[in-house]
Order: C-alpha cells, then sequence, then structure tokens
C-alpha cells in the first residue's frame, strides 16, 4: 500500500477500514499494459528471499498548481511470488472527503504471458476510515480495489490513481519502504512557477534529485520489508522517509494558502489563537468549575478536582475540516462541557478553560503517542503529533516527576485528561515521544517531555489459602499494582462486569487450578495516589491431587508471572530493550494435618545483566510458603545475546511450574 | 381449518400520503424508571426500559418503521456502550425524525440538536450503497436515561417479519406493532416462539401487536437449540390463500409441489442418458451408480454458491431463472439447489427411484409436524430409495460424500416430494463410528520434561468435513500455521513443525495430518520426580459445560468417536511410581469411555489408549446434571497423571512384556 500522508493525525491511528467485495465476478477483458509499468515487469529475483510477493513499483508524482490545488498521482504494482502472496493484490489510496476527490482509479492483472485484463468497476470500492472506534463521524476515506481471488503465482498486479486536493496543508511525507519488499520507491514534486518547496530526508533517505527549478524527485531501491521486532530501540523502528513542506511565493502565506510551517514557534503562535478561542466562557464555565469546587479551596485541590472532573468526560471525536487543519482545531469548550463529550484536544482545552476560570494557566501540549516514534527536531510539522494533553502551570509545593521547567512559564505539570486512569502527577503512557509542542503563542515551541522513572512499575501478589484433606482449596489473592502498572490494571478491571471478570479470572487460575470458582473479586482503588489493588476469593474441587492415595501434589505457582513477556523464539535483528519492573509473589498454603512435606523443588537463583529472578518453597508450621520475585532492568541488550534473553525467561517458567509433594504422615 | 380464500382489493401503485404511524406513545419517563428492580438489572451495565418497534407496510413500496428506545445506563461501561449511536441504512432507505434526549434522575432533560447528528456514507461499491446516521447523545453519565426514536423509510415491501424480544440486557417493556400489506391471493400468517401468551391476532387499529414485559437478559449456553426455539420472538409472512394451513393438508400439499417441481425440472432428455450411462456400468449397484452420479455433479460442475465456484463461474446474464437438469448439466454451473436438480435428472435417467428432497436445518429450527410453515424445509437434495430405503445425496456440499448430509440437516426430518401423500422422512444423526477422530502420538520424554514426537491424526465423517472446510484452499504455509495454532489452544508452549495436510480436497477420504510435536515442560519436575500427563492430546481440554445449571436443552451437533493412542518413551533412571489407570466409564445409552494404560518398566514404555463413544444427541434442561458429570469425570480422568520417580540404579537394557495395573477411582 502507498504511504502518502500530507495530514497531521490526531487521536489515535487505528483505522477501521469498512470493504466489502465478495461475491463479483471479473470480466476478462483484454487490455494493453499501462506503460509506466512495462519496464518494472522486467524486474527478476526478489530482494528477500521466501517472500510471498515483490512490489515493482510505488511511486506517487505531486503536481501543484499555482492556485494551491494539488493533483497527486499514485502508481503502484506488486508480484505474486508466492501462493499466501496472493492476498497482497489490492490496493487503496487515501483521500478526504470535502476536500478531495479521487479523478480516476484504474487497475490491471499482468499474466505471466504477458496479457493484460483491467480489474472491473465492481471490484472497486470506496469506504469510509474510521481512525478509532469511537470517532462519530471523520472526512478520511479510502478508495479500493481487490483482485485477490483473481490472480496467480507470478501474475503482477497494479493500479493507478489520480487524486485532486483543495486543502491548505502544505506538507506531506513519503516513506520508501512497506510491509513487502520493494523494489523501487520514489515521490516526485512538480510547483508551479514561484513555489519553493524545503524537504528533509530521515532515517537513511535520499536526498531530492532537482531535475530542474520545478522538479525534484527522490528515489530509493532494493528496499527490504519493513519489519519492526518488539522490544527494539527507536533506532530500530525507525524507517526512510522523506518530509516536504510546500512554500508558496508569497510566504508567510495567509491560512487560506496552502503552506507549510518555517518554525515551532509558527505553528504554536497559529494555533493557540484557536486553543484561546475555543476557552472563551460564555459564564457555564466558571459556574461548573464554581459548582465542582465551592469556594476557598487550596490551588493544588482546585486542580486536582477540575482534571478528574474532566478525565471523566466522555471520549467522542469528530473530525471536520481536516484539510485545513481542523484537526488540530479543538471545540468550543463550553459545548464540550454542554455535550459531556470530546476528544483529546477537546478535553484539554476544556480543562484549559476551567483552569482559566479560576486564574490558573495552563498550555495545550501536543505530543506523539502509541508508535513510540522518534521526533524530529528540525522538522517542523504539526503531522509529528497525534496526541493532546496539558501542560498546567504549578508552583513549587508540587512535586512530581511529570513536572517541567520552561525558561519563560516557569514550572509545568504535564497531565493527560484524555487517560481516565492515570492521576494527576502521572504520566502512564511510556510509549510517549520525547518531545512536545508546547501551544503558548510566542512562549511556545518545542519541549522536552519528562520522564517516568519506569522503576516505580511494580506488582505484588499475596496468596493466603487452606488446602483440605480432598485437595481442594479456599484461598484470597491480592495483587497490588504500582506505577505504570496501576493504569493498565485499572483499566483491565473497570472494562469489565464483575461477573465477567470472575470469568477471566477463573480462566487465568484454570491451569493451574482446575474448575476454579472465584467467588468475590472486589478493587482497592487509591485513584489520587496512583495505587490499585484486587482481592479475589476463590476456590477449587481438585487443586491438590492425590497419587494413588499416597501423595498430595499440588503447584504452589498459582498464577502465571506476570512479569514474563511473550517472546519470538526465532533470531533477532535489532537489540532488546528490556522494561524495568519489579514483581513480587508471596503464598502461603495451609497444609491438611495428615501431610507433610515430601518433595519439592530446590531454591533457584538466576542473576544475569538485565534481570534477577529467586523463587524458592519453604515448609514451616503446616504451612507451605512460596515465594518468588523477578526483578527487570532498563537495560538494551544486543541482539547477539537475545538467546540470553530467552533462555533466562525459560528457566523463570520451568522454575514454576515444579509441584510440591506432600506425603501422608506415618501412622495416618 | 379449512382452506381460505379471501378476496383484498388493494389499488397497488397509489401514492398516498401516509401519516405518522399512529400508536399509543410510551408513557413519560417516571423516578421509578431509574431505580433497578431486580438482580439482573443489579448486575447490568444497561437496562432496556423500553423498546417500542412500529412498523407499518401497509402502502405497497412505501414502509415506515419507527424505533424508540428507552435505555437506563447504569455504569461507567454502559454509558460508554451507549457514547456513540449508528443507524445504518442502504439505498432505497432514508432515516428521518431522528430524537434524542437525556434524562437525569432529577428530571433534567439535554436534547440533542440537529446539527449534532452526521450522516456518512461508509460504504460504496458498484452495487451497494451503504450509509449511517450517527450522534452522540450529550451529557451521558451513569444513572442517566438516554431516550431516542427515529423513523425509517423504505421504498420497498417486506414479506418476512421476525423479531426477538430479549437482548443480551434485562428489557423491561417491548413492544411490536405490525401492519402489514394487504395483497390479493394471499394469507397473513402470525407464529409466536416461546411466549404462549402473546395474542396472535389483529387489533381493530388493523396492527398486530405483540408487547412482553420484564424479560431477563440473553443467556447463550454451550449446545443450545436454535435461538427462535430458545426466546420469545414471532414470525409473521405472507403465504399464498390457496396454500393449506391445517398441517397434515400443508405438507400434503408440499409434498406435491416438490413432486410437480421434480417433474418440471428434472426431464429426461437423450444427452443426459448418454452422459449418466457413460458413467456408471451396468454392474454397479443401486448405491454405487448414485455415488457416481453424484461425484460427478460435485466435482465437475461448478458450485456458484461456494468460495471457490464464486470466482471460477461464469456470469449469469440471461439464462433461466429455475434452469432444468439439462440446462444446468449443459451450462457446468448452479447453485447448491440446481446442483441438486442436475443430480436428479441424472439419476432419473437411468431409471433411479429419484426424487427431490427439501433438508430442515435444525439450528434455525427444528421441525415439529403441526408447524406448518414453508421455512421449515428449505434446500434442496436428491432422494434416492431402494425398497423401504432412502439414501439422500446433497452434491452441493463440497466435502461432503454421496449419502451423507450436513449434521445441520440430521436429527430431524427431509420432506420427500411426493404426488399423492405427505412425505416426510425421517433423517437420524449419523451414529458416531461414522466420525471418528483418531490421534496417534509416538513420544520421548526426557528427564527435562521435554515431551517429543510425531503424531498422526485421521479424521472421517464429520470431524472430516470441518477440517477440509477450514483447510482446503489454504496454502502449505497456512495449513502448517492453523495446525500450530490449533495444537496451542490446549498445549500453549508446543512447537510445531513438519505439518503435512492429506485428502484436504476429496470429500470420500479422511482427513489425514501429520506433524511434529516438541512441547517444552510437558512434565513437570521437583528434585527426584516428574509428573505429567499420559493423555497428551487431551491436556489442557476442559469441560465443556462448566456452569453448574442451565436452562435450555442441550443438543449437540453430531455423534463421534475418539481414538487416542499414545506410546511414550520414558527417560533412563525414572520409574513410574505407583502404576495406575483411571477406570473406565459406561452411559449407557450415551455412549462410553475407556482407558487402556500399560506400562514396561524394563522397556521404559507407556502405552496409552484412550476412547471415546458419544452417542448421546439431545438432553433435556433437567438432564443437565447427568449430562455434565459424565463430561467432569472424563475430563477428570483424562487429566490422570503418573509421577517418575528416579530409580537408585541403572535400568537394563532389554525390552520386556508391558503390563497393566490399574485402579479404580
Amino acid at each position: 500500500m502507498l504511504g502518502l500522508s500530507n495530514l497531521p493525525k490526531w487521536c489515535g491511528k487505528i483505522i477501521l477500514v469498512v470493504s466489502c467485495l465478495a461475491g463479483v465476478s471479473l470480466v476478462a477483458a483484454k487490455e494493453r499494459i499501462p506503460e509506466w509499468l512495462v519496464p518494472f515487469l522486467k524486474t527478476s529475483g526478489n530482494s528477500e528471499e521466501g517472500s510471498e510477493a515483490l512490489v515493482l513499483t510505488r511511486n506517487s508524482l505531486i503536481q501543484l498548481a499555482a492556485n494551491g490545488k494539488m493533483t497527486t498521482r499514485q502508481r503502484y504494482a506488486v508480484r505474486i511470488d508466492k501462493p499466501d502472496g496472493r492476498k497482497h493484490a489490492k490496493g487503496n489510496v487515501f483521500y478526504l472527503e470535502k476536500s478531495s476527490q479521487v479523478k480516476s482509479f484504474k487497475a490491471w492483472i499482468i499474466s505471466n504471458d504477458g496479457s493484460a485484463v483491467a480489474v472491473p468497476k465492481e471490484s472497486i470500492s470506496d469506504a469510509a476510515v474510521y481512525s478509532n472506534a469511537l470517532e462519530l463521524y471523520g472526512e478520511h476515506r479510502s478508495r479500493a480495489v481487490s483482485a485477490v481471488t483473481r490472480v496467480n503465482v507470478g501474475d503482477v498486479f497494479a493500479y493507478e490513481a489520480m487524486i485532486e486536493d483543495q486543502g491548505t496543508l502544505g506538507e506531506f511525507t513519503w516513506s520508501f519502504q512497506e510491509a513487502l519488499p520493494v523494489s523501487h520507491s520514489s515521490v516526485s514534486v512538480e510547483l508551479p512557477k514561484g513555489w519553493q518547496l524545503v524537504d528533509r530526508s530521515f532515517d537513511t533517505a535520499p536526498s531530492a534529485d532537482h531535475h530542474s527549478a520545478r522538479l525534484s524527485s527522490w528515489t530509493m531501491r532494493s528496499l527490504p520489508a519493513r519489519k519492526s521486532e518488539p522490544y527494539s530501540p527507536l533506532s530500530f523502528r525507525a524507517f526512510p522517509f522523506v518530509a516536504i513542506g510546500l512554500i508558496p511565493p508569497d510566504a508567510p502565506a495567509p491560512k487560506s494558502v496552502r503552506s507549510s510551517y518555517s518554525s515551532w514557534r509558527e505553528i504554536s503562535e497559529r494555533f493557540t489563537l484557536d486553543y484561546d478561542s475555543a476557552a472563551r466562557d460564555t459564564g457555564s464555565l466558571s459556574m461548573r468549575a464554581a459548582t465542582l469546587i465551592g469556594e476557598g479551596r487550596d490551588e493544588n485541590v482546585v486542580v486536582a478536582k477540575l482534571a478528574r472532573f474532566v478525565q471523566e468526560v466522555n471520549y467522542i471525536s469528530i473530525a471536520l475540516d481536516i484539510a485545513n487543519a481542523g484537526g488540530m482545531k479543538p471545540r468550543p469548550a463550553d459545548q464540550v462541557l454542554r455535550c459531556n463529550y470530546g476528544d483529546c484536544k477537546d478535553k484539554a482545552s476544556l480543562l484549559r478553560a476551567l483552569l482559566l476560570s479560576r486564574g490558573i494557566k495552563s498550555y495545550p501540549l501536543a505530543v506523539s503517542s502509541g508508535n513510540e516514534r522518534k521526533l524530529h527536531p528540525e522538522w517542523t510539522s504539526p503531522s509529528q503529533f497525534n496526541h493532546c494533553i496539558l501542560a498546567i502551570a504549578v508552583g513549587e509545593d508540587i512535586q512530581s516527576d511529570a513536572i517541567i521547567q520552561h525558561p519563560v512559564l516557569g514550572r509545568l505539570l504535564v497531565f493527560d485528561p484524555t487517560d481516565g486512569y492515570t492521576p494527576l502527577g502521572l504520566l502512564a503512557d511510556n510509549r510517549l515521544a520525547s518531545h512536545g509542542l508546547l501551544l503558548a503563542g510566542s512562549d511556545g515551541g518545542l519541549v522536552k517531555l519528562p520522564e517516568m522513572p519506569r522503576e516505580n512499575n511494580r506488582f505484588v501478589r499475596e496468596v493466603v489459602g487452606r488446602l483440605a484433606q480432598d485437595g481442594s482449596i479456599q484461598a484470597t489473592m491480592t495483587e497490588r499494582f504500582f506505577g505504570y502498572s496501576v493504569a493498565s490494571a485499572r483499566r483491565e478491571f473497570s472494562r469489565r462486569k464483575q461477573s465477567d471478570f470472575k470469568q477471566l479470572l477463573s480462566r487465568w487460575l484454570q491451569p493451574t487450578v482446575s474448575n476454579a470458582v472465584v467467588s468475590q473479586v472486589n478493587a482497592d482503588d487509591e485513584f489520587d495516589e496512583g495505587k490499585f489493588a484486587l482481592v479475589a476469593t476463590f476456590s477449587s474441587p481438585s487443586y491438590g491431587r492425590w497419587m494413588q492415595d499416597a501423595l498430595l501434589v499440588f503447584k504452589p505457582a498459582l498464577l502465571k508471572n506476570r512479569g514474563i513477556p511473550i517472546l519470538d523464539k526465532g533470531q533477532r535483528k535489532a537489540p532488546f530493550v528490556m522494561q524495568a519492573g519489579a514483581f513480587i509473589e508471596r503464598s502461603e498454603i495451609l497444609i491438611p494435618d495428615l501431610c507433610e512435606l515430601d518433595d519439592a523443588s530446590r531454591p533457584v537463583t538466576i542473576e544475569t545483566p538485565f534481570a534477577t529472578y529467586h523463587g524458592e518453597v519453604l515448609f514451616q508450621d503446616g504451612k507451605v510458603l512460596f515465594s518468588r520475585e523477578l526483578i527487570l532492568k532498563a537495560v538494551e541488550i544486543p541482539a547477539e545475546n537475545y538467546p540470553q534473553v530467552l533462555q533466562f525467561f525459560e528457566r523463570v517458567y520451568q522454575a514454576e511450574q515444579s509441584p510440591v509433594v506432600l506425603r501422608r504422615k506415618k501412622g495416618i | 381449518m379449512r382452506c381460505k380464500t379471501q378476496f383484498w382489493w388493494v389499488f397497488l401503485g397509489v401514492l398516498s400520503v401516509l401519516s405518522a404511524v399512529r400508536a399509543a406513545p410510551l408513557p413519560e419517563v417516571t423516578p421509578a424508571d431509574f431505580v433497578v428492580k431486580n438482580p439482573a438489572e443489579e448486575a447490568s451495565d444497561v437496562v432496556f426500559v423500553a423498546v417500542d418497534v412500529n412498523v407499518d407496510e401497509s402502502e405497497y413500496g412505501h414502509a415506515e418503521w419507527v424505533y424508540h428506545y428507552r435505555v437506563l445506563l447504569r455504569s461507567d461501561r454502559g454509558v460508554e456502550r451507549f457514547s456513540k449511536v449508528e443507524l445504518p441504512y442502504r439505498r432505497g432507505v432514508s432515516i428521518q425524525d431522528v430524537k434524542v434526549r437525556t434524562i437525569k434522575p432529577d428530571g433534567g432533560v439535554q436534547q440533542l440538536r440537529p446539527n449534532e447528528i452526521f450522516d456518512r456514507e461508509v460504504l460504496r461499491t458498484q452495487d451497494v450503497r451503504q450509509r449511517v446516521k450517527s450522534f452522540a447523545p450529550v451529557g451521558l453519565e451513569p444513572g442517566v436515561i438516554v431516550d431516542y426514536r427515529y423513523r425509517e423509510v423504505r421504498d420497498s415491501t417486506s414479506f418476512l417479519f421476525s423479531y426477538s424480544f430479549q437482548r443480551s440486557d434485562p428489557v423491561r417493556y417491548s413492544r411490536y406493532r405490525l401492519k402489514p400489506l394487504s395483497l390479493p391471493g394471499t394469507y397473513f400468517m402470525a407464529r409466536s416462539f416461546r411466549a404462549p401468551d402473546l395474542n396472535l391476532k389483529r387489533g381493530q387499529d388493523t396492527f398486530y401487536n405483540f408487547e412482553l414485559r420484564d424479560l431477563p437478559p440473553l443467556r447463550v449456553e454451550p449446545f443450545q437449540p436454535p435461538t427462535i426455539q430458545t426466546q420469545p420472538s414471532v414470525v409473521l409472512y405472507f403465504t399464498s390463500s390457496t396454500v393449506e394451513t391445517e398441517p397434515a393438508l400443508f405438507w400434503k400439499s408440499s409434498s406435491r409441489a416438490l413432486h410437480e417441481l421434480a417433474q418440471a425440472r428434472g426431464k429426461v432428455t437423450k444427452e443426459m442418458r448418454m452422459l449418466a450411462e457413460s458413467l456408471v456400468s451396468p454392474s454397479d449397484t443401486i448405491q454405487e451408480k448414485l455415488i457416481k452420479l453424484h461425484d460427478y455433479c460435485r466435482l465437475n460442475l461448478i458450485n456458484t454458491e461456494s468460495e471457490r465456484g464464486a470466482s471460477a463461474s461464469k456470469p449469469k446474464s440471461k439464462g433461466p431463472t429455475n434452469p432444468s437438469a439439462a440446462e444446468i448439466l449443459k451450462s457446468r454451473q448452479g447453485n447448491g439447489d440446481e446442483l441438486a436438480v442436475a443430480l436428479l435428472g441424472l439419476a432419473r435417467s437411468i431409471n433411479l427411484d429419484a426424487r427431490l428432497a427439501r433438508t430442515n436445518d435444525r439450528t434455525f429450527i427444528f421441525f415439529q409436524a403441526a408447524m406448518a410453515e414453508p421455512f421449515v424445509f428449505k434446500d434442496l437434495v436428491v432422494g434416492v430409495k431402494e425398497g423401504d430405503t432412502w439414501t439422500f445425496c446433497d452434491p452441493g456440499a463440497e466435502y461432503l460424500p454421496a449419502g451423507m448430509l450436513d449434521w445441520r440437516h440430521t436429527g430431524t426430518s427431509v420432506l420427500v416430494g411426493d404426488p399423492a401423500q405427505a412425505l416426510h422422512v425421517p433423517m437420524p444423526v449419523m451414529v458416531s463410528k461414522e466420525t471418528t477422530r483418531n490421534v496417534k502420538g509416538t513420544f520421548t520424554l526426557g528427564e527435562d520434561g521435554v515431551l517429543e514426537g510425531e503424531v498422526v491424526v485421521t479424521r472421517t465423517g464429520y470431524s472430516a468435513a470441518a477440517g477440509k472446510r477450514q483447510y482446503a484452499d489454504a496454502s502449505a504455509q497456512t495449513r502448517s500455521d492453523m495446525i500450530a495454532a490449533e495444537v496451542k489452544r490446549f498445549l500453549p508452549g508446543a512447537e510445531v513443525s513438519k505439518a503435512v495436510i492429506r485428502n484436504a480436497e476429496d470429500a470420500r477420504l479422511p482427513l489425514e495430518l501429520t506433524f511434529h510435536l516438541r512441547v517444552p515442560d510437558y512434565a513437570e519436575r521437583t528434585g527426584n520426580r516428574l509428573f505429567f500427563q499420559p493423555s497428551v492430546f487431551r491436556k489442557g481440554i476442559r469441560s465443556p459445560f462448566p456452569e453448574e445449571a442451565r436452562l435450555s436443552a442441550i443438543v449437540f451437533p453430531y455423534l463421534y468417536q475418539e481414538i487416542d493412542e499414545v506410546i511414550i518413551h520414558l527417560p533412563k533412571g525414572f520409574v513410574v511410581e505407583s502404576p495406575h489407570a483411571p477406570a473406565g466409564l459406561n452411559f449407557g445409552a450415551a455412549g462410553d469411555y475407556q482407558v487402556d494404560l500399560r506400562y514396561g518398566e524394563k522397556a521404559g514404555l507407556l502405552v496409552l489408549k484412550r476412547s471415546l463413544t458419544w452417542d448421546l444427541f439431545m438432553a433435556p434442561a433437567k438432564s443437565y446434571p447427568d449430562v455434565k458429570k459424565i463430561l467432569d469425570a472424563v475430563t477428570t480422568r483424562d487429566g490422570h497423571l503418573l509421577t517418575l520417580k528416579r530409580s537408585a540404579s541403572p535400568e537394563p537394557e532389554r525390552l520386556g512384556e508391558v503390563t497393566a495395573k490399574s485402579s479404580t477411582e
């Protein structure tokens, strides 16, 4: 798929594409092979052995008219090299409903024997593209074509599309790589007289070939498939791309003319106006703030109460006027208040307005969340950000790891009002890029975001149980979460009804505690302190197993160790980034009077430069005491040492599978 | 009841201004509506205070469906569910008069503004235009009631209406009103399921009016009877006024209609006779002939309803809508029903007593003779009679051999064409030995607890058909991935390699899977012992009935047999401590479970043979505790563990006879 992107992205990149192309028949109309495709049909081999398909070419030509109208021609061709590669015989182009139009969209299948057929119109669909499940309305659309059931191994599937756009966004990016290996990837820009462009190449992307004053192109060849391994450093998740900004003849241009930005301050000044406008109070905001706060409250309490209120505003996104940077503009705060819903920028804006009504200043902060992409400070574009949070001016008495010091604006507490599971003072999103864009007029610009100490990420589990003579067990389990783990635990619990959560817990217990019945599960939620605990009581008729009435066997590790990640066993190219954390468990199981300990595994201690583990079973006062402690350190492990990581976690897993064996006391 | 013929004069094509559907509106919201009324509501995130659906289809080509929902949101999860409401609609339909308000417990009301309702095209293809009207009710928070209504105007007329009253959440009041078109020469039928108190007669306002109250949340239970027969619902539809309504007469006329259909479309031609004769030999038995003709239709005619067939078929431009057998054979393609017609023609051309028949899909509705409804029997198959025995064939079923119908059509009856009588032929479920899953594994268990070896799986009957449907068109890599995923469901840490599948495309042969399996940490280790489950292929499989109680009857898809044969070479230096095997079980008519476990200490060999025969097709809800007890007992026995203890002295090299030692549990 082509990845041309010229629009800022806000609030999530989950794309739900609705398409339905079943049951259409292909009319085999003979066609001439498009001339642009002919040279690429001669491509032999595949840069990646074993790959299902090879992209022969993916390219885009952007032609700009003097009035700013942009026409984009996209071309794409993929050769199917293996039967499983047939699923790649499809394509789509993205556009915006109001400002763009797909002028033409044609596709072909070229067989091994050189004959070509057109893919009929019945195989083409047009669908709305949802940026997230709670998008109420948006303008993103996709025109798609599929020949998945028609192609055979050796065939080439190709398409060409022409899209016209009338928006004012003057920048876009081109990513050279994609999920398949690519033989040829290029983007070209043709400008009218008087226009200029500024380009930046990142992560080994080439510099421009300036064919003339008006035509520039960027080309790469023989690219491997874009794959990123989990737990890899940012630098290994970066792929070559070029960012292109357009500069009209009369720069700086008015808002109505397509243009890019020359500085972060310019972006800050531009969009601060929208936020200031959105924060205007018609009376409802100050009235609501007064209702929530009362009079004479400590400023810190005011901030905390208003922050909590906005966190509870429902999330709904409405994306309008995207082509003219509508994705950056919040709705009026009093409207968000009335509706009690909004997206990330709406909630940031609402909180800002409520705080302002109490005389507390704050500034919207555009950040990049989720992909943990590297931010490029030299490329001044709002499209690097996809989320909006808030930086709140606070006094010296507030201490928090989420505070940044601004040279002009002072101490700013960074807070995310969209995250309903993390209190003020913490930032739970450990996938934020390093910098954000502070929208504070001429004082705004890029700021470094606070780094949350990852060592705070801790989980402690305690189990107290009683094993009966018949092998049944009654137990209470308490799980306490600290640091980053709190938000996800809170979310996991809140999103389910009690009955559903009990069933989930039963399923988790099943491998060790078969037929477990969870009778109760409650949360002990200290939201403002950033602590969360779950307390569950459960029982099972068949936890301990009698072996020939002589030995009673059970596993003391009731649940899977939460600290063990799911890892691929294959070879690795990128270093492995271990996330810091501590996972501690203590369990105490009272055994039947008629039993005594027969056999248990020896204590296990495993120490490595990146993690340590200690597990042991003791027998004391008629109880089996089991403890395990897994400590992970924040380190980067070279790829060649990845087998050691696998080995470490395998040993931990093995150590935790060992059962305890009790025997009947003599004479009983 | 005698046959009715009613004369209705409807002035078709007159456009009349249709006023808003008149029905008593829902009463206003009261404080009592905010109060939880029972434990089911207490446990729910959402309570439907009222659901009201008014349907006026009295004008041909113009229908109005008015929906009114009133929902109490009890939690944040409930709020999130209703934070965005989407009303999809397609070409020929418009959504109008959307009214939304949020009502707070203190009586405060917030209205949604017209500009807060969005309209968007979500999908457009050459044939499809799908749009959606969406809105986010304002002021939502736990404890409020969201009240919304809208009108759906359609430029079409429906001929079949079905409505289910229950939902996954509690419903306090549900009303469904319908005014159908008056169609000359037709009769409008109404039937209810699991709602015996519903009045199925039209009211004086010419509407059918159905109301139910205090409906608990729908409970989904494993192996349930068809939905339509487990929850309160109504089905209303048009039928010809000449159709009999008395069941005996209805079925007689249905059989006759099927017979006439066969006569009309199954006419034998010279070409058909020549083709049929070329496919069979004179010495073939009737069964053999039928198999050959069936296989010809299944393999040589493109089934346009199958995924493969849909892409391979030629477009049907101007062909007849109900082609004859000769036409279908000439075009070499057809849907499932048409392939049956083609087989009928071929069978008749060699003088087999072949008839058309219709099957009953028991996952939709179970046939009962008193239920004289046309939707009870649907798909066409061919029945061939030999003496008193019927053999039914469905050439449209890609992965089923001749003489085998899809399991959904078994355990019920088939309606066979006959000129003179209602002919229902019982179609029993296939016996368990026809559907088998035989798994053989030869393994080595290491001292480190690793189990490794080769596995061969052979499946027949419905088990094979299900597997073939899954694997048939997949590439070798995809098949391998599917097998690995299937194994990992019960052995999460397993590594699967060298996976090969045979006969995935051949309906006549058993399905075979072979693969290499390695399971790290299969055995649990202590200092001196290894604990492991000999029944490798049953590890991690839970009983299908975890709940203690059940509301609905139990219906299993089909009867089956499972046979596991496991050979495990035990690690040197270990002996089985107190070898014992679980006892078998005999469940009487429901089947049995047998375990044969043999251990050769000298050979260090363990051999397990485990078989389960399941012969229970259906059981009422009150039998659930017994059924659960049986399957729980099977699961417990499958989970039987053995202990290997490190022995003091090394094992001798000679292999000796394996012996068994079993005990009762």
